[in-house]
This record gives C-alpha cells, structure tokens and sequence, in this order.
C-alpha cells in the first residue's frame, strides 16, 4: 500500500466537465438512496398486485359470487366490489395495474369489507404497533449495545459469560413461544398480571389523548408485547456489540488515544463506541423489519390491537385489500427503516458521506 | 480459519475435535440429537395416541404422564408423535434456503459485474418483504393442504440473508490461491464454484444450514399458532394451536398441553443455535479469543 | 547537555500470554539509558520485540502483555524522578504525551476516522488542561505544529482522516506527537507503508525539528540505513534482549556480535557492484520455548560449542572494563568482524 501525497485526495474531483453534475447526483449517496428506495416499493407494489391477482379464487369473483348467492343482482354485486378496490376489475388489465399503482402513489388501497377506507383503518391501528415495537427496540438497542460494551471491555468476566448465555438462550427461543410461557407462567400459574386485564391496547373508557392517564395505560397495555420484543432481541444486540467493540479495541487508534492521554470515558465514547456502532446501523433495520413482521404473533397472542393484529383478521375474514394494504404499508415501513439507517450511517460516517464509492 | 484451508478432511477432523471441547456446543448437539431421535424414532413406539374420552383435560397421572387435551388424547403420546412434521419442514425448507443462497451468492459474487448487481439488487428487494407476514398471506390464501407444500413455500422465502453472507464469503475465497489456479487451468465457472469454493465454504454452509432450520421452524410454528397452516394431524405446533385456542393456558392443570410442545420446541430452537454458536467458534478461531 | 539520563530502563522482563495457552517472555531483561537531545534506534528483525520495548515504555501493552519485572525511570525537567511503571489513573495520562509521546507505525489507522483532525488535537489537548481551551487556542497552537511539519492547518484541521493522503497523515500524527512539546518522542516505524519519497521528506522533517525542539528520540525500526541517518546510538535486539549496543559509527562499521553482522549484510546494496544481500539464515526461536545458551547459535557462523551452555549477557568489547559505550553480547566477539573473507563465502 503505496501512497503518495496527491493521490488519495485528488482523484475524484478531475473528472469530465460535462457529465459532472450527473456523476455528482448519482453519486450522492443520499440520493442514491432515496432513489433505490422508491424503486423497491415500486417492485413489491408491484408483486403484490400480481400475486393476489393470481391466487386460487380472484378475490373479486370471490366477493362478488357472495353477494349474488346472497341474492344480490350480479350487476350491484360487481359495482359493489369494484367499488373497495382503486381500479376496476372489469377494465383490461394494464388499466387495473396503472390505477392501482395510482392508488399506492397516494396512499390509497381502496376500502376494507366493511366499506371503510384500508389507509383509515391502517392509520388508527399503526401507531400501536408503532409505539410498541419501536418503543422497545430504542430500548432493547440501548441496552444491547452498553451492554455489549460492557462485555467486550470485560470479556471472559463474570458479566460476559452471563449476558451471552442468557442472551443466546433468549435469542435462541421463537417470540410466541416466549409470550405463551410469560402467559403460562406470568399469569396462570403465579397470577403476577391478569391476562385478560391487560389485552388489548388500551382500557375501555380512557381517552385517547395527551394526558397522563392515558400514556400510563398505553404503556400499561404495551408492557407485555413491549417486554418480549425486547428479551427476544436484546441478547442479538448485546452479542453483536460485543463482537464489533471487540474488533474496535484493537485498532490503532484507540491505541494512539490511550498514548495521547485521553480519558477512559472520552475513548470509549467518541474512539471505541461510535466506530464499534457503525456497522451495527444497517442491522437495526433489518432487525426493526424482523420485529414488525413478528409482531403478528405477538398481537395476536396478547390480543394487541396494532397491524399485526388487524393483519391477522383480515386474513381469517379474507378482506383482500385490506391485506393487500397492510402488506404494502408494513414493506413501506421496513423499506423507510432501512432508508433511515442507510442515511443515519452516511451522518455517522464521514467516509460515506463524502466518498462517492463504498 | 481452518475451515477454509485448501484441505477439507484435515480440516473437519481438528474441527470435531474442537467442537468436543465447547461445552455448549456438545450440550447443543445432545439436546438435538435427543430431540432428533425422540421425533423420529418415537413414533414407532407409539403407534397410536391414547384416547381414553371420559378423561377430558386431565392434569398430569401416573396413567397420562402429561394429562390429556379437550379431546382426552394423551398428552405425551402426541408429544412424541408429533416432532416429526416440525423437523421435516425445518430442514426440508433450509435445504432448499441453503440450495438457492449457495447458488445465487456464489455465482454473483463469482462473475461479479452486473450478474452480481442484479442479483444483489433482487435479494434487497426480496429482504424488504416482512417474510412472516407475506408467509401469513399466502399461507391463508393459497389454502396449503400439505407440510411439504409449506416447506417450499418457507424455504422459497428465506434465504435472501442467506445468500448476501455467501456472497461475502465467495467474495473472499475466490482471491485464493487455489481458485486461482484453477482459473489459470480453465476448468469453466460452474466447476470452478461447485467443485473449488462450495466444498472449501463447507463448514460455513453448515452453520448457515443450521440458521436456517431455526427461522423455518420459526415460521412454521408461527404460521400454526395463528390457524393459518394445515390443521389436520398431530404435531407441535397444531398442540400449541389447540392448546391455545380451548384455554389450555388458563387453567393450571392442563398447563402441560401448552407447555409440553413449547418447550419441546423451545429446546430444539435453543440446541440448534447453541451448535450452530460453537461451530463458529470452532470455524472462526478469532471469535473464541475474544 | 544533562549528565543523568532522562529514561532509564533497568531489566525490564514482558511476557505474552499466547493462544496455546503459553507464555512468551517477549523482552527478556533490557537495561537503557536515553540521555537528553539523543537519538535511540532500536533495530531488530519483526518479533525480536522492539516494538514491545516501545509500548511498555508508555505503558500500552495489550492486554495479553505483562511486565513481570524491571523499572522504567523517567527523570523531570526540574529532576523529580517517575516510577513509570507505577503510575495510574489520572496521573499516568497527564505523563503519557506531555512528557513521552508516540508516532505509531501505520499512521493509516492512527486516527479516529469519524472525528476531524480538529477534534483529535481539541481532545488531546483538553485531556491535558486544567480548564478547558478556547476553540482559538487549540487552533493556534494546532496550527503551530502543523505548520512546522509544513502542513496548511486551514486544509488539514477541517478534514477528516480519510481525506488526507498516506504521507500527510503521517506528518499530521507527528505534529500531534509535537503538540505538547514532550521530552521524548517514540517512532514506531515512522516510516513503513510510505513511498520513499515521502520517507526522504519525513525523515529530513525529523531532523529539523530535533534540531529545532530539542526532544530525545528513541527509534524503532528495521530499516539500518533509515536508523543509521536519524540515530546517536544503535540497540540490536534480538529475542527479547539488547545483544549489541554502541554509537552509530561503531555499530555500522564494527559490529562485534553476528547478527547485527547479518543484519548489517541483509541491506540491500545502494550502488551497482556492490556485493549482493545476504539475508540470515534460519528463524528466530521461539520466545516461548527457548533454547538454552546463545539464542543466536543456531543462526551464527561463529557458533562454538560453548555458545550452547550459557546466554552470554553485554560484554564491553572497547577493552575489558573499558565502560559500555561499546558492548556486544558474544562470546566470540573478538572473532567477529563485518567483513570475515571466512564466513562471507
């Protein structure tokens, strides 16, 4: 590795005049990455509109076959149907494809069976699923990564070989099965929480609003989700810190910030914690998607009423554009997680930030 | 390291060698291997589950070790009858994860260019897809009949994370000396993957197989706690379902309906990342230093 | 120039704890002495554990490393003499880099790649006030040292690491060596990993500033020719201990042990014609299973059968008794010579 002087810096910058502005666009990562994001809900839209076109039964005729059996004119039946869809079923089907996809761009999945709007429905059940998982992740990301500090600062102690095994135990055991036990154990069996109490994601009666009464039942309610999501993900935390802060403790850098005198705290936030976090950034998102998709267990388990649980209805009472929503709202969400990351990491990292190439 | 030296067989043997000496690793594979052996040969001992129907919902007994379901069916008996299912589709869809995310990674990473862009691309794309809740949809509405079906379909969708660290993998073996070589003797790319770099990420494969029969039971279980796979039979994850669904949980004396196949599961799950851990280690020598 | 000297190191013994399970005794019983003003080379093959010395010397050992025995002595400008070895906490930061500094080898990893060069001279600099320095006064003084390592401090103190070349970080990292205005400074290979022109302007830089500032140096490296031009004396070091020890001149014309020999063999030739390399034969032992007698002997032309019964310690080889100012650790010192027509074939 040969470098000299001018090298390193110089290069990108002398470039072709002309194709300048475009290479610079195309190299901004920001960009870059808003651009692959739009694109890849575009594709899943996409697939999502096939595949459910191609499933067993078209859950228009589907519908529509209801109705008549009902003893609805087939032609009120059809308007019926097309009417909770954004497209029309009747028209070719590169139509019904460009009025969906107009659908998605505005957020507009047509209506649920109950002839309510899907994007209405979805907004009143989200922020649940929102405030919970996210809720606990901040925390059990928090947690995993001191945590994890700590057991690579101390590793071979006490506290390491004890955070990994419970971590690695709790890792090791699927999410619903961990609610069951909480349940079994939890409630059944030393009556610690009343289940039946505590379902759901609010108390009858108390407003929704700011207040105090109704943040503290909000968190009431959200406790037990909230505590699985974090036990089954705080361990994975934990032991992927300890392994990067492990890699960054060895570095010369922190060797040279010991040398220069720095104190224990500075070097462990600003030397060996932010460098050991970076490649921890794309993960949490990849995670933040695993945690939503697993919530359907959990809500459905403690009878939550987020996306997972609604997502769980309308599958069992086939509401397709309703799932169909759903389906696209929560690859949206992971999709927007994943863009957050992928930005955080470019402000977290000035390599990124100013390089064009990775 | 050693699992990547040019010379396999030198390789597993110090590798088995070092895996006797992890005490969890050797807990993890006695824990599955008992597991293993009780789904498989387990069934042979009880070829029909007792049914005695004036004993509905029983607490454990000295005649029904476990107690009954709603339906007076032992408890244990089905325990034991019913692994089989689970272990089947677990590993029949982490073979066809493990078969894909070998084939894809290793042929991107090795002719790199816009093969590898494209199908890096499609594995982002494939990896934003929540797989639980697309495996819930189709799950519901492709009405499976069969736990072969349900494999496919799992193993069809979980091996995007799979493939990117194959990839990463190939990436690397692929500078080495002995796949150089090989290029310089011009034995053709698909020989050169599947006879020079597959065989020498062998042991890796094998962790990465093992992470994957934990996400397929994963989303098996799941999928049969929320009604949505084939209910007919008898197996751990249809107990839980049942279990769940008349209130086993709420009473304690029925307790071990649920908990039995819980934490017949649980125990799986745990035995399979207790190996698959120490197989690292054992493949990566720099982790059990730190 | 003081007659006591500012770092004295005496038996210094540092042990490895390896993977097998085995302890490595990587510095074996070193004594030193670095006068004020002077320049120290360290020279030695990789593993004979010079770049350990260096570390210990600042108390930077990794964690696997242990001092199991010795003292290092760093004597004050106003006299008050340090227990390096004991110091802690608090009072081992305030020393480290305001009295000793350090230029790592590799200066591609020496700085934090998230934090501007701005905030690694800010940070170094708060760790060593009393009370916090105004954001102008870490500037200037930032600015001074960079300039006197020719650096523009505008281009440099806003940038990040990644943005400066090889050779400049280089220089970067010396001037933070230089921020405090330490008495010593330890190089760890200064120059490894750079091109040789940029190798020439630094080690010209070194000079200038030695001359300018007046710190002591002590001098890591394998490269003889770079020891022999920016050195006073040489320390050859070979499996954990200092074999040869004597001023530049001396050690490069009349090497009396037979691997600073060897080494002195190893170096390319300048010019065309010259005899070719010859590089020593064998490894070093293993520091970890020594065997026993002259740890040299299985790689020494010279070697004679008594060699294998004791390791030989420094021996003034200037005339018996006649002070350490020449020394070699070998028996046959007397034999050896740079140019042997016998053992050259």
């Amino acid at each position: 590795m040969v470098t000299t002087d001018a090298e390193t810096a110089a290069q990108p910058r002398q470039r072709s005049q002309l194709l300048a502005p475009l290479l610079f666009l195309w190299r901004s990562y920001v960009l870059r990455r808003i651009v692959r994001a739009l694109f890849s809900i575009y594709i899943v839209a996409t697939v999502v509109f096939f595949l459910l076109r191609l499933l067993p039964g078209n859950p228009v005729e589907v519908y529509i076959g209801k109705l008549t059996s009902n003893g609805t004119p087939y032609r009120e039946a059809a308007a019926q149907a097309a009417s909770l869809y954004t497209f029309d079923p009747n028209e070719p089907l590169w139509k019904q494809y460009l009025d969906y996809l107009w659908g998605v761009a505005h957020l507009d999945f047509g209506k649920t069976l109950a002839h309510v709007s899907v994007m209405g429905n979805i907004g009143q059940h989200l922020p649940w699923t929102i405030f919970s998982v996210g809720g606990a992740l901040v925390i059990s990301v928090a947690v995993g990564l001191l945590l994890g500090m700590a057991m690579a600062y101390r590793r071979g102690g006490i506290l390491d070989n004890l955070s990994s095994a419970i971590g690695s135990t709790l890792y090791a055991i699927p999410n619903y099965l961990l609610a069951l036990l909480v349940v079994a154990i939890g409630s059944t069996q030393l009556g610690l929480f009343d289940i039946a109490d505590v379902r759901g994601t609010h108390t009858d009666g108390v407003e929704i609003g700011f207040n105090a009464t109704f943040f503290g039942d909000a968190v009431y309610h959200a406790a037990l989700p909230m505590l699985i999501y974090f036990l089954t993900t705080v361990g994975t935390w934990a032991l992927i810190m300890k392994a990067s802060t492990v890699q960054t403790l060895e570095e010369d850098f922190v060797m040279v910030a010991r040398a220069r005198g720095l104190g224990g705290r500075r070097i462990g936030s600003m030397y060996v914690g932010r460098n050991a976090v970076l490649p921890l950034v794309a993960q949490i998102a990849t995670q933040a998607g695993f945690v939503v998709g697993g919530a359907i267990f959990v809500e459905y388990i403690f009878n939550y009423d987020g996306i997972g649980g609604t997502l769980y209805a309308a599958i069992n009472s086939r509401d397709y554009s309703l799932v169909q929503g759903i389906l696209l709202i929560i690859t949206i969400v992971v999709i927007l997680a994943n863009l957050l990351a992928d930005l955080t990491y470019g402000l977290l990292d000035p390599r990124i930030r100013t390089a064009g190439k990775r | 390291m050693t699992a990547l030296t040019p010379t396999p067989g030198a390789a597993s043997r110090g590798m088995l060698y070092r895996l006797t000496r992890s005490k969890s690793g050797v807990a993890g594979f006695i824990l599955v291997a008992l597991i293993v052996g009780l789904a498989v040969l387990g069934p042979l001992f009880v070829p029909d589950v007792h049914q005695n129907v004036r004993d509905l919902s029983t607490g454990p007994s000295a005649e029904h070790w476990l107690g009954t379901d709603n339906t007076g069916r032992d408890v244990w008996d089905q325990i034991v009858v019913g692994g089989r299912t689970v272990l089947w589709v677990g590993v029949g869809a982490a073979l066809i994860t493990t078969v894909i995310a070998v084939a894809l990674g290793s042929l991107g990473a090795y002719l790199r260019g816009r093969t590898d862009a494209f199908l890096l691309q499609f594995t982002d794309i494939v990896m934003t897809i929540p797989q639980i809740v697309l495996l819930a949809v189709l799950g519901a509405f492709f009405e499976i009949e069969s736990p072969t079906a349900l494999a496919i379909i799992i193993g069809l969708l979980e091996w995007p994370i799979l493939m990117r660290s194959i990839r990463a993998q190939v990436l690397s073996l692929r500078e080495r000396e002995f796949v150089e070589a090989a290029r310089l003797l011009d034995l053709g790319t698909g020989r050169i993957v599947f006879t020079e770099i597959v065989p020498n990420m062998a042991g890796y494969i094998l962790i990465n197989f093992i992470i994957a029969v934990t996400k397929a039971i994963f989303a098996l279980v799941g999928l049969y706690i929320l009604g949505l796979a084939p209910m007919s039979g008898i197996n751990w994850g249809i107990m839980i379902r049942l279990a769940w669904k008349y209130g086993a949980i709420d009473l304690p004396d029925t307790m071990m309906y649920m908990l039995g196949p819980v934490i017949m599961i649980a125990l799986l799950q745990l035995g399979l990342v207790m190996l698959s851990r120490s197989l690292e280690e054992v493949f990566n020598p720099r982790l059990q230093e730190g | 120039m003081n007659d006591k000297p500012i770092l004295s190191v005496n038996d210094l013994r540092v042990d490895y704890r390896t993977g097998a399970g085995q302890t490595a005794h990587v510095i074996r019983g070193i004594d030193l002495e670095l006068y004020e003003r002077q320049s120290l080379a360290l020279v030695g093959e990789s593993g004979c554990g010079k770049s350990t010395l260096a570390l210990s010397l600042l108390r930077l050992l990794p964690k696997l490393g242990r001092v199991t025995g010795g003292s290092v002595t760093y004597r004050g400008a106003d006299g008050t003499e340090t227990d390096v070895l004991g110091l802690n906490g608090r009072a081992l930061r305030g020393w480290r880099w305001s009295e000793v500094a350090m230029v790592f080898q590799g200066a591609m990893n020496a700085f934090n790649p998230v934090l501007k060069i701005y905030d690694q001279f800010a940070d170094t600099m708060r760790a060593h006030a009393d009370s916090k320095p105004s954001k102008k006064d870490v500037y200037d003084r930032a600015a001074a040292v960079l300039e006197s390592v020719r650096l523009d401090p505008a281009r440099v103190l806003p940038s990040y690491p990644h943005e400066l070349s090889g050779g400049m970080r280089q220089r970067v990292l010396i001037a933070l060596s230089l921020l405090l205005e330490p008495r010593i400074l330890v190089l760890d290979e200064p120059t490894t990993a750079l091109d040789l022109l940029t190798q020439r302007a630094i080690v010209d830089m070194l000079h200038e500033l030695r001359a300018e500032l007046g710190f002591a140096m002590i001098f890591v490296s394998h490269d003889l020719p770079l020891a022999s031009e920016l050195a006073d004396r040489v320390c050859t070091m070979y499996a954990g201990r200092v074999i040869e020890t004597g001023t530049v001149a001396d050690t490069f014309t009349d090497p009396r042990h037979p691997y600073t020999v060897g080494l002195i063999r190893a170096v390319p030739p300048v010019h065309a014609g010259a005899e070719e390399p010859i590089s020593i034969p064998g490894t070093p032992p293993d520091l970890a299973d020594l065997p026993a007698g002259c740890t040299f002997r299985q790689r020494c032309a010279w070697a004679v059968d008594e060699c294998a019964e004791a390791e030989p310690g420094l021996e003034s080889v200037t005339g018996r008794g006649g002070g350490m100012d020449h020394a070699a650790a070998c028996l046959r010192w007397d034999a050896v010579r740079l140019h042997d027509p016998e053992v050259s074939k």
